[in-house]
């Protein structure tokens, strides 16, 4: 990831102290992976309780969408990998955003 | 193709008897070739296994990629080769259960996609030119979850 400074109609922004803001970790619904499975990989990532677990996968169903993770960037991107490699779909974005 | 009516029986060991028939094994032990031939030819039908994390921040999303991207390659086609070893074994253990669903997962999302795979979809009609792969989507749907319902007694009982 790029760090550095960045300057923008005369403000200059710390990229390092941009990247510690909190960011999202937000999982999609998706036709094909089934509701058991998505619930069974929150709880075996995360360690979540099997409650909530089911209660973030039907947020996903039911709104297209559930935050599932947050943290600094780097974490984030770890958690968004780890759902990757189950075959889930997550994207980030900042908690400000 | 003759379905088994259940594909595990849980042993006093904690692993798990393989019930599923010859026909079925067969069946799946050709499937993972088949997505690891997609993924080397960069199949549009894959997408779905390797999903963009920063979709609107192009750059983000390729130094992410850089960093991963072959990491990620790599853990779906170690799961999907660990499946094809695992498959003709007869008594399985729960590592190699967790690599069942983790593959038979990417087997679906490829097939899926291909068919174009809908909440509440139908299977089409016999006549229809896809229908044999709706009835193995649906053969591969109903074996995962058969397996994370033995995954998920695991949880409760408290020995996972």
């Amino acid at each position: 990831m790029s760090t550095g400074t960045v300057t923008e109609g005369g403000v200059t922004t710390d990229l390092s102290e941009a990247r510690d803001l909190p960011w999202r970790v937000v999982l999609w619904n998706d036709p094909i992976n089934l509701i058991s499975y998505v619930t069974w990989v929150l709880q075996s990532l995360f360690g979540y309780s099997l409650d909530k677990a089911t209660a973030l996968t039907m947020e996903v169903h039911n709104n297209g969408r559930a935050i599932v993770s947050h943290g600094p960037r780097e974490k984030a991107e770890v958690d968004a990998n780890l759902l990757h490699e189950r075959g889930l779909w997550a994207t980030l974005e900042r908690e400000s955003d | 193709m003759t379905q088994s009516t259940g594909p595990l029986r849980r042993l006093e060991d904690g692993r798990f008897q393989n019930l599923l028939h010859e026909e079925e094994k067969e069946l799946l032990s050709v499937l993972p070739g088949l997505v690891n031939e997609a993924i080397d030819m960069n199949s549009p039908y894959v997408t779905r296994l390797f999903p963009p994390t920063y979709p609107f921040d192009a750059v983000a999303q390729s130094e992410f990629e850089r960093i991963s991207g072959d990491a990620l390659v790599e853990q779906h086609r170690g799961l999907l080769n660990g499946f094809c070893v695992s498959i003709h074994k007869d008594e399985i253990t729960q590592e190699e259960l967790v690599t069942w669903v983790g593959a038979l997962n990417d087997i679906r999302l490829l097939l899926g996609t291909a068919l174009d795979v809908f909440e509440e979809m139908q299977r089409p009609n016999e006549d229809d030119p896809r229908f044999q792969d709706f009835v193995i989507f649906d053969y591969l749907t109903w074996l995962q979850g058969s397996i994370l319902d033995f995954l998920a007694e695991q949880n409760h009982s408290g020995s996972a």
